[in-house]
């Protein structure tokens, strides 16, 4: 089966779960794909074309990273011709930062009845 | 409010509490006081290139380095999840703990390097191939 076609399966911002954003941040957590994601953020570039831009990578090892890339819905492909075309699903990132940012909002409040509580001489 | 550099944001917290910024530092700088607030179990040596790690929730956990440790005002450390979430020193968290009164302490939290460079940079201009859900779930 052709991976590439399964564009549909991608992970969704708005009703995102715990397994959504592992998958997201699993795969940031890898400078080639980085580097990838950055290639394509503003263009839409074929497997080819970025298999070229890392020399130092085969081809093999970059398609298994598009293919992390396009299972944590990062990126979206079509095919064109015989190629297969990407370029960034920038949606895709944003439940990574809602999750830091709720779980900040609730720990701190947290700290702050956890000192206020200590400073009042409440028992520790 | 969040500021934005390649691939990464900046998460940013501010709270007032009514205690002095020693007790607010230990509470950052003990396993006791850790498991205050923060985690179910907690270890932390808090001198730089000593160890944090905080199970959160028995299942999450955070692991990281602190890189500045300077009681009772300022504590920076490395953030990740063990196994890989995010990778143990992608992040950085700077806390810092200002006497803003009279046993009144202010605690700004920056959280740097978050991998979320887009949820800002679409509103500048991303919204022609990502669509009005876009700018809903940079909110």
């Amino acid at each position: 089966m052709n991976a590439t076609t399964a564009a549909a399966h991608v992970a969704d911002p708005v009703d995102a779960t715990d397994d959504a954003i592992d998958a997201l941040a699993a795969a940031l957590a890898d400078p080639t794909r980085r580097g990838l994601l950055r290639l394509v953020r503003h263009d839409e570039r074929s497997a080819g074309a970025l298999a070229e831009a890392f020399p130092g990578i085969s081809r093999p090892a970059v398609s298994q990273h598009l293919r992390v890339l396009h299972h944590a819905g990062l990126v979206e492909v079509r095919p064109d011709g015989n190629r297969r075309m990407y370029r960034a699903r920038v949606q895709a990132l944003a439940p990574v930062s809602r999750f830091i940012d709720e779980m900040w909002d609730d720990r701190l409040r947290r700290l702050k009845r956890a000192a206020e509580h200590l400073e009042n001489g409440g028992p520790s | 409010m969040t500021a934005t550099t390649p691939m990464t944001t900046t998460i940013e917290h501010v709270v007032h509490i009514d205690a002095m910024p020693s007790t607010v530092y230990e509470l950052w700088t003990t396993p006791e006081g850790l498991c205050a607030w923060w985690g179910v179990t907690a270890t932390v040596d808090p001198r730089p290139g000593g160890p944090i790690r905080v199970d959160i929730d028995g299942e999450h956990v955070m692991v990281g380095e602190i890189v500045e440790a300077d009681p009772p005002h300022r504590l920076r450390f490395t953030f990740g999840w063990e196994g890989g979430e995010l990778a143990p020193g992608a992040t950085e968290v700077d806390v810092t703990i200002d006497a803003v009164g009279v046993d009144i302490s202010r605690v700004t939290l920056r959280h740097h390097g978050l991998p979320v460079e887009f949820v800002e940079s679409h509103v500048r201009g991303w919204t022609h191939f990502v669509g009005e859900r876009l700018a809903e779930a940079a909110r």
